[in-house]
């Protein structure tokens, strides 16, 4: 009675796991792993790929070898713009794997390893869940996979004619995938030495896999040897020549090889994986590997400071201050991280009371120490905030360099270059921006601005940013920049820089050099503040302590802030001045306050 | 059967699609019988109008900017038939080869391109007719150049040096800094005698470390040192080279342009191929100077180069120092026999003193009659001043007279910067870089020298798409002309670069400087050009 339910049981299971499945990876990758932050690139992803609107794009990959591919991945990874969209195309991907890996071990009956099938769409997920991009290698698989359900499909007891078959196949193939084609003549070579016993065959489209590339790609397209044997697989010098597109590759490289395993274990363990016709279904244990091998890679690969990194950047970018806060508070273990937590309080209006809920570090202000020196995509957003406008197109055209000509960087540029008046460059960037999918809206609408107003002398953003610019001739080094210098300097040149002025009020908070802060205290009057910040409040009465009163700044301060002060010392007191052992109470009690911070150069630490 | 049937049904298909696409994307031609004069010059882009042009130029493609419901250009000269073409976006995209017979049969002669268009009223108009004077001299086959985006001293995105046939729009890269992983600098190249086949590339890599490849015959033999500007002596056998210390910053608030670039120190050497000897003489080396841009003469009995007095004291820290904007440039020469290995004299050429200006990067046509230089207000790089122009001597004239007299070639100058130019081999044909269409992206155009050594009106590269240009991130530069492509493979410059193989040199009387390297010391990031 038992063995029918199990067997019931076992049929459902197998027929439920494979929608499941692919309906919860679409989900997760969806609401968790939220794609549209591979879009941005956090200022971690440099291989992300560049996508243009247009004939003359597509006719540059049009003419190569693999471009196709290429091509069809760079536009479809434009999707994850949006995260569903960007969701449906990996859950996709990854279906059209498992289908195409099924089917192919289904006619070769191979059908105890159907669980096969689902292995790359779980490297799938592994790939995304570390932020980093390989769709476009994983992409040319699956044409590759769809050749080879092709070339089943095509098969004939011929062999003659599955060899015309496979010649017209790979050349297709080729030109659609490039290099892959050797993966595809690898698991026709298989297919055919190994269930076929077609010694000869297998052996023809094996030196085919080896020979066509240089004869197509060499001969016919006049490409280099490297390209025709490399472009889009793992191993291309495209991938291999940037340190950070290592990350995941070798899952990548998995990916390639679940088949080709699959189908050699089928072949020469015959009786161990194959059954009877007919009986594809999985069992309970197999249905157990699954799930427990999905669990198993979202909680290994899962990787909260990298998501966080992400998360804030992409809110930065933008301008969701709130998000970015939230965001920050998770996980707030970085300088990025703080960095833009402090540009979003700055425009939430918090940066003068909320600077110290977040661990504050001498370097997470501006970025500008000296082993952050290529941190520029970091940088960028703050600079042009604060209206050090050339510095921020430093910075920019150096994140260019490292990221391409990513929408948000042109963007971005674009806004520098009106900016500066300088409209003919402003025009280069919006041109290239209005073949973009997503920012192209945004491109016409200032194109034609400029074609109305060629100056953009109406424009309130552009006006603003032209206010706060610095107009005296100076120049700052680009490594180790003086922040002090700059911050000063950019309020001599507008005071009412509020966000220069905040900027050095935190720096001099943070640096601990109090004595500063209380003499920039008479600009206060400037940025109609309904009181004095309890930061600088603090810092007036760390000033002061011991000090005889300095008059009128010091009548600023309220009786709430000194009350706290007060107890600040009494429980320093209380351990008879030991800093350290009366850290865990203050902590507690006042570990979000400047005083916590001037005597422990720590913050954050009230939860 | 039934297979058989679908396949030749999907063929069909994309056959009727391949076609459908081409006709709509290219137009049909269209025969105008009736249409009426417009008085003025159709607005064109790029700006191909009353130009010089050589019978081997790809063809001028060009967007009609008017508003209209169909387009047509007739394009005609004396000997061969009309070539016309119709479009339905303006776009006006000339066949290769119809564009290369036509010029081919004309030489000499004028050509001319009548742009109608076709209003909502179904009538046609006529614009003024735009005349080109096709030249009797050819240009150089191919044009090398370097391409990369606008960057600020880090090299870390693509770099690359590309060969462009002229006659048409195919182009194949010679080097991409991808092949030799984590990027690098690709920072100068150079041919003998506009020749293929004999090339110096200069590099500069994190991981590689610096290098020169020095490419002949197929051969490539990497040289461990950091050098920059090089320039091949006409007989082959040589080549002088400048040892550069570039310094780059940045200016925080100016509108235009805002790097600069000084040497903070330089000197020139000369590589002996034969000898494999790289060493320097006094002349081309002194303390109190520096010395950069060494060009030939193409008789090779004079070295042209630059000097400038030390304003400042060395320092590695990448600081722009106080006097920066007081460096100035003289244009030198000094003269040598390649079969002693001597140096002569040293004769001033022009002076900063003379022209208040620097003059930098003399290049001497082949014919020896010309010198063009760049001409900017301070400093060693022209490409980061706007106010850097072209300027031409005529030397022949100066030799007779004893004095050298420059003319600023304001026929081709723009407000913008103008540089990096090269000759062509039968000295008529001059490519330049100028950045006059934004300020920061240089593009690479042509014009032809008259006897006079007046100008022709500059053309831009053509290009396939007519706005190929307004929306490119690249910035080009350095183009070099070469008689035909050059066969080294982009892997086999890359393997030289990435071996630890070198070729062992001899190093005669040369100073340590801050100009000079360590062997195969690896590159700061910073201090790169365009």
């Amino acid at each position: 009675m038992q063995k029918p339910i199990i067997k019931s049981f076992s049929k459902i299971c197998s027929v439920l796991v494979t929608p499941i499945f692919f309906i919860l990876m679409f989900l997760y990758l969806w609401l968790f792993v939220d794609l549209k932050l591979i879009y941005h690139g956090g200022g971690w992803l440099t291989n992300f790929p560049v996508f243009y609107k247009g004939w003359f794009f597509f006719s540059d990959f049009a003419v190569k070898p693999g471009g196709i591919a290429e091509y069809g991945a760079a536009f479809l990874a434009q999707m994850f713009h949006y995260s569903w969209a960007g969701a449906i195309i990996v859950t996709g991907t990854g279906f059209g794997i498992f289908l195409c890996i099924n089917y192919i071990l289904k006619a070769s009956k191979t059908c105890n390893l159907g669980l096969s099938g689902f292995i790359p769409a779980i490297l799938l997920i592994a790939i995304c869940t570390q932020y980093t991009y390989h769709f476009t290698t994983v992409f040319s698989m699956l044409i590759m996979l769809l050749g080879v359900c092709l070339y089943i499909k095509a098969s004939h007891e011929n062999s003659k004619y599955r060899v015309g078959c496979f010649f017209i196949i790979a050349a297709v193939m080729f030109y659609l995938a490039g290099a892959t084609v050797i993966w595809f003549a690898l698991i026709c070579s298989i297919l055919e030495i190994g269930f076929k016993k077609n010694w000869q065959n297998g052996l023809i489209y094996l030196g085919a896999g080896l020979l066509l590339p240089y004869v197509l790609g060499v001969s016919i397209f006049n490409l280099s040897l490297i390209d025709v044997y490399c472009n889009n697989m793992p191993y291309s010098w495209k991938l291999t020549c940037r340190s950070d597109s290592h990350r995941m590759l070798r899952v990548a490289y998995g990916i390639y090889l679940v088949l080709p395993l699959a189908l050699v274990l089928g072949a020469f363990a015959k009786k161990r994986f194959r059954q009877q016709q007919g009986d594809y279904s999985l069992s309970i244990q197999e249905v157990l590997i699954i799930v427990l091998a999905s669990v198993g890679t979202v909680y290994f690969s899962f990787d909260i400071e990298r998501q966080t990194l992400f998360k804030t950047d992409y809110y930065v970018c933008h301008e969701q201050w709130k998000e970015t806060l939230e965001s920050a508070k998770k996980h707030p273990n970085s300088y990025f991280t703080i960095n833009s937590a402090n540009l979003a309080l700055y425009h939430e209006g918090k940066l003068a009371t909320g600077l110290f809920t977040f661990p504050q570090n001498i370097n997470s202000l501006l970025l500008t120490m000296p082993e952050l020196v290529q941190a520029h995509w970091n940088r960028f957003n703050t600079f042009l905030d604060l209206g050090l406008i050339n510095i921020a197109e430093h910075e920019l055209l150096l994140s260019m360099e490292k990221f391409d000509e990513k929408p948000i960087i042109l963007k971005k540029l674009a806004i520098v270059y009106m900016v500066k008046n300088n409209m003919d460059s402003a025009k280069i960037y919006l041109n290239a921006l209005s073949k973009t999918i997503f920012d192209s809206k945004w491109a016409t609408k200032y194109l034609e601005e400029i074609k109305k107003d060629p100056a953009l002398s109406n424009d309130n953003y552009i006006g603003h940013l032209r206010a706060l610019m610095v107009s005296e001739s100076k120049n700052y080094a680009y490594i180790n920049l003086d922040k002090e210098k700059i911050l000063v300097d950019l309020l001599k040149q507008n005071s009412k820089n509020k966000m220069a002025f905040e900027y050095l009020m935190s720096w001099y908070l943070i640096s601990r050099q109090v004595d500063k802060a209380v003499k920039s205290c008479d600009k206060f009057s400037g940025f109609n503040y309904s009181q004095i910040p309890p930061y600088y409040q603090e810092a007036i009465l760390i000033y002061s302590a011991g000090k005889k009163p300095f008059g009128k700044t010091e009548k600023m301060v309220s009786p709430k802030i000194r009350a706290e002060f007060m107890e600040i010392n009494q429980i320093i007191g209380k351990y008879r001045g030991n800093k350290q052992v009366a850290f865990a109470e203050l902590a507690q009690k006042y570990g979000n306050s400047y005083t916590f911070y001037f005597l422990y150069e720590r913050s954050g630490m009230k939860k | 059967m039934k297979k058989t049937f679908l396949c030749l049904i999907i063929l069909t298909a994309i056959a009727a699609i391949t076609i459908t696409a081409k006709y709509f994307y290219c137009g049909r031609t269209v025969t105008i019988e009736k249409y009426s004069d417009n008085d003025r010059d159709a607005k064109i882009h790029p700006d191909y109008s009353e130009l010089t042009i050589p019978t081997n130029i790809a063809p001028l493609n060009f967007a009609v900017n008017e508003q209209g419901e169909y387009y047509h250009a007739k394009i005609y000269s004396s000997n061969t038939e009309p070539i016309e073409i119709s479009s339905k976006d303006g776009n006006i995209i000339i066949p290769v080869s119809k564009w290369s017979k036509l010029l081919k049969a004309n030489r000499g002669h004028k050509l001319s391109i009548d742009v109608f268009i076709k209003k909502q009223d179904g009538h046609w108009e006529k614009f003024n007719t735009i005349n080109h004077q096709i030249a009797n001299e050819d240009i150089e086959g191919y044009l090398v150049y370097r391409q990369l985006h606008p960057v600020h001293d880090l090299v870390n995105g693509k770099i690359a040096i590309y060969q462009r046939n002229l006659q048409n729009f195919h182009q194949t890269t010679i080097l991409d800094n991808g092949y030799y992983r984590e990027g690098g600098c690709i920072s100068c190249h150079s041919f003998c005698n506009n020749a293929p086949d004999k090339m110096v590339i200069t590099i500069r890599s994190r991981t590689h470390g610096n290098s020169m490849l020095l490419v002949e015959d197929g051969k490539v033999k990497k040289i461990s040192k950091r050098l920059t500007y090089p320039a091949w002596h006409p007989s082959g056998k040589m080549i002088s080279i400048s040892l550069n210390r570039i310094h780059q910053v940045f200016n925080s608030s100016r509108k235009t342009e805002v790097r600069d670039a000084i040497d903070i120190d330089s000197m020139i050497a000369y590589y002996q191929n034969k000898q494999r000897v790289l060493k320097t003489n006094t002349a081309l080396s002194q303390k109190k100077r520096h010395e950069t841009y060494p060009a030939w003469s193409p008789d090779g009995k004079y070295l042209y180069f630059c000097v400038s007095p030390v304003l400042w004291k060395p320092t590695p820290e990448m600081v722009m120092p106080d006097r920066y904007d007081e460096s100035k440039y003289d244009i030198v020469r000094i003269s040598y026999d390649i079969e002693n290995d001597k140096w002569g004299q040293l004769e001033t050429i022009v002076t900063a003193r003379e022209t208040g200006k620097s003059c930098l990067a003399p290049k001497i046509s082949y014919d020896g009659r010309w010198l063009i230089f760049s001409m900017c207000n301070y400093s060693s790089f022209p490409p980061f001043q706007p106010s850097s122009d072209l300027c031409i001597i005529d030397l022949e004239e100066g030799l007779k007279n004893g004095k050298f007299t420059w003319r600023n070639m304001s026929e081709i100058n723009s407000d913008k910067s103008e540089g990096w130019h090269c000759w062509s081999s039968n000295s008529k044909w001059i490519a330049f870089t100028s950045k006059r269409n934004s300020g920061q992206f240089s593009r690479t155009y042509f014009s032809y020298i008259n006897s006079d050594g007046i100008a022709s009106k500059p053309f831009v590269l053509p290009q396939k798409d007519p706005y190929y240009y307004d929306s490119l991130l690249m910035t080009n530069c350095l183009p070099e002309f070469i008689t035909g492509p050059t066969k080294i493979t982009k892997e086999t410059l890359a393997r030289a670069i990435r071996s630890k193989k070198h070729l062992e040199i001899n190093m005669i009387d040369m100073p340590m400087t801050m100009a000079t390297s360590k062997a195969n010391q690896a590159s700061s990031p910073y201090g790169s050009q365009d």
